[in-house]
């Protein structure tokens, strides 16, 4: 065989080879769609509404709806309703069930009302397995009676957002205690003019319970809980009592919240903190976006995220709550609306919204332990992993609006001056009347 | 006999419209409360329990409260709108361009929407940056402590002023027009007869008002049982259950909790009050006129 011979031979060989290879690759992209969703866009044509809360976490997913739409064929359209009346909305649509929506926004809390009215998921997600990649409390969560009723979609754990920038100026370590919060609180006030800690404990919405999601992990840090192992009603014991002291006592005893606190709900607080108010604000991480958004905060870049404070040589506990996604039985568009679930609800979409700072609600395992978004976000997200695995839902029944009703009733009581052993007395009774109501008694 | 049958075919368009979207609802409220139904069990109506809806909210102490609570909004606001609006329809009964133009502008407020007043009467009294907590706390009325919805007696104090605000208004509106129909002369003639304006008041302006201040009384008795715009609006019943009215509780048990049953019943002991309470003030009003 001649050079040029062996030349032609080996070229051939190349372009083959590079062709084989080429197509393999093109290949293996078609068996792997993006999102997983599926590949030959079988929905094509459809149309599917989705009913979600106003909020920056279900805005960025909003904007980037196009993608899902050139990958499926399927146009979705938005329809948005504030948080305080997104559980009448979603209830009235679903009972009504003629198929107005085909994607809802739940809540964990809610799963057991809807359980009547929303599709079992289970046999969707065993058949795509990418949808499985989630802590296993947060699944729990959006499950009713053994059915998966909802698929997470924001998930959140409990933190503190201090003033990072006073803490280093006045020789502060962030609180790890509450008994550090007090102690922070204190000396901020003595050498400023901010409040120590923005807390709230106002009744503002009849299902935004929000005066108690600071109030429950303080009772569940301590070894307690709402109900015994007989659903009987156990928080105005001596460990109830104990930790609403300590609640309540931010505002009356060692007086280190604004003077707002007493009427607040979570946002006004949040916003008391945004505007350079106070130096301390205790909740969800979803917050974050407000921070750092400087058309509605005056502290951006200049705080830190740390784990919700605990008692002192007690194990830290952290709500934990979930706002996830679910089919109503009246969609017309179940398929469809499945593979728009898996798309908003993807590890590849959560990163993006991450990195592109629109975003930091994160709830796929991949992604509380990717190294780069925790090098972002010094590792808030393996933090917030530690709380899934540490921490605890508020319990899921149907009767949960009505006790929630009540607890939300008496903290803004105590708030207000009533005893905090005669108003959680009182309580208990009303709790325990709601489950007599229900049946859970003989 | 023809022309009698008329007027049943003339007020026929109007029945059609009437019956379905106020008859019918009324009716099927009033099934409905004898009925166990929880929405989120089940989409389907319960079963028939009788009276116990009504005797669960007879002995329901949320129940209890929200009544005295309705008790102590409407005793109040009525009775401080009916004097004030009184007090100013005496102060602009005269026929001049200015008295004329403040009566134009003072209905504003009526006119506004409920929803929009309770909004803005909630920031107006915000404690760190309310124009009214402001006003209030300047002139040393009240102390620099004060959270006006976070306190159970402010906040009342509160849902009061916004109420009188809007329809004190009304009031006057309605007032006014039943001055107007007081002849002149009458007072002309107990002026030179040697009557005060206290007595004028008393003995002749008040007793032909009746009518006026029946109808009056009897509007805004409605309008304060069934109030719930601003009270939702501004305190959702807090704190605590300070604020929880009739129609908020009535609210919550139904579209909260979804006792569609118990929610219906709490609706109709609503209506029980509002006629037995009508029934009252024209049996004392009128017979005072005849």
């Amino acid at each position: 065989m001649s050079t040029q011979q062996m030349y032609r031979k080996f070229g051939g060989m190349l372009i083959v080879g590079t062709m084989i290879f080429a197509l393999s690759v093109v290949g293996y992209a078609q068996t792997e769609p993006p999102f997983y969703l599926k590949s030959d866009k079988p929905f094509a044509g459809e149309e599917i509404n989705v009913l979600l809360h106003i909020s920056d976490a279900f805005r960025a997913v909003e904007k980037r709806t196009s993608q899902f739409e050139k990958l499926t064929g399927i146009k979705v359209n938005y329809i948005w309703a504030p948080y305080p009346v997104l559980h009448e909305k979603l209830i009235a649509a679903l009972i009504g069930g003629k198929g107005k929506y085909d994607v809802v926004n739940n809540v964990d809390t809610w799963i057991s009302e809807t359980a009547n009215y929303t599709v079992n998921l289970q046999a969707m997600i065993d058949e795509d397995k990418s949808v499985q990649d989630y802590p296993e409390i947060l699944l729990k969560m959006c499950s009713f009676e053994g059915k998966l009723l909802a698929l997470p979609n924001r998930s959140h754990a409990q933190f503190i957002f201090y003033r990072k920038d006073i803490f280093n100026k006045l020789g502060l370590e962030a609180p790890d205690t509450w008994d550090d919060v007090v102690k922070a609180g204190k000396t901020i006030q003595q050498n400023t003019d901010l409040k120590g800690i923005a807390m709230y404990y106002g009744r503002v919405s009849p299902t935004a319970m929000h005066n108690f999601f600071i109030w429950y992990p303080m009772l569940r840090g301590l070894g307690g809980c709402i109900f015994d192992e007989n659903m009987e009603p156990i928080f105005n014991n001596e460990i109830g009592v104990k930790a609403t002291e300590r609640y309540i006592g931010f505002m009356l005893k060692d007086k280190i919240t604004p003077i707002g606190s007493v009427a607040f709900d979570e946002y006004g607080a949040a916003l008391s903190f945004a505007h350079g108010k106070s130096a301390m604000w205790p909740n969800w991480e979803y917050a974050y976006p407000l921070f750092q958004d400087p058309e509605r905060s005056t502290v951006v870049g200049k705080f830190g995220v740390a784990p919700l404070p605990k008692w002192k040589n007690k194990p830290r506990f952290s709500s934990v709550i979930t706002h996830a996604l679910s089919i109503p039985l009246g969609s017309r568009h179940k398929e469809a609306a499945w593979e728009y679930i898996k798309w908003a609800s993807s590890a590849a979409l959560q990163k993006e919204l991450v990195l592109a700072g629109e975003s930091i609600v994160v709830n796929r395992i991949a992604n509380l332990v990717d190294p780069e978004l925790n090098t972002k976000f010094n590792n808030l997200f393996k933090a917030k992993l530690e709380s899934f695995r540490m921490g605890g839902s508020l319990p899921s029944m149907p009767e949960w609006a009505e006790i929630s009703n009540v607890l939300s009733a008496t903290i803004s009581d105590i708030a207000s001056g009533m005893p905090i052993k005669l108003a959680l007395d009182k309580a208990v009774e009303d709790t325990r009347n709601i489950m007599k109501r229900a049946g859970y008694y003989k | 006999m023809w022309k009698a049958k008329q007027g049943y075919f003339l007020i026929l368009p109007a029945l059609l419209v009437l019956i379905p979207i106020s008859i019918y609802p009324l009716v099927s409220t009033f099934r409905l409360s004898f009925h166990e139904w929880n929405l989120f069990k089940s989409k389907s109506m319960g079963l028939f329990v009788g009276f116990a809806n009504y005797k669960r909210a007879l002995i329901d102490p949320f129940f209890q409260t929200s009544a005295l609570t309705t008790c102590i909004f409407v005793s109040l606001s009525v009775g401080i709108e009916v004097c004030l609006g009184l007090g100013i329809s005496l102060l602009l009964n005269k026929d001049k361009i200015f008295h004329k133009f403040v009566k134009r502008i003072l209905i504003i407020p009526f006119i506004l929407c409920p929803a929009l007043i309770g909004y803005s009467w909630r920031f107006f009294f915000n404690p760190e940056f309310g124009i009214m907590d402001y006003l209030f706390k300047s002139t040393a009325l009240v102390g620099r402590e004060v959270v006006w919805l976070g306190d159970k007696r402010w906040a009342m104090a509160v849902l009061l002023f916004t109420d009188i605000w809007q329809w004190t208004p009304f009031m006057i509106l309605i007032l006014s027009a039943g001055l107007s129909s007081v002849p002149r002369e009458l007072c002309d003639a107990a002026g030179i007869d040697g009557a005060s304006k206290i007595q004028l008041l008393r003995f002749i302006i008040i007793p032909l008002l009746i009518p006026t201040l029946g109808v009056a009384l009897i509007i805004k008795t409605i309008y304060s049982v069934k109030m719930f715009d601003k009270v939702f609006v501004l305190t959702q019943g807090g704190p605590g259950r300070a604020t929880e009215v009739l129609a908020l509780y009535t609210y919550r048990e139904g579209f909260i909790f979804f006792h569609m049953g118990y929610a219906a019943a709490l609706a109709y002991l609503l209506v029980i009050i509002l006629i037995v309470l009508v029934t009252l003030y024209s049996r004392i009003l009128y017979r005072e006129t005849k």
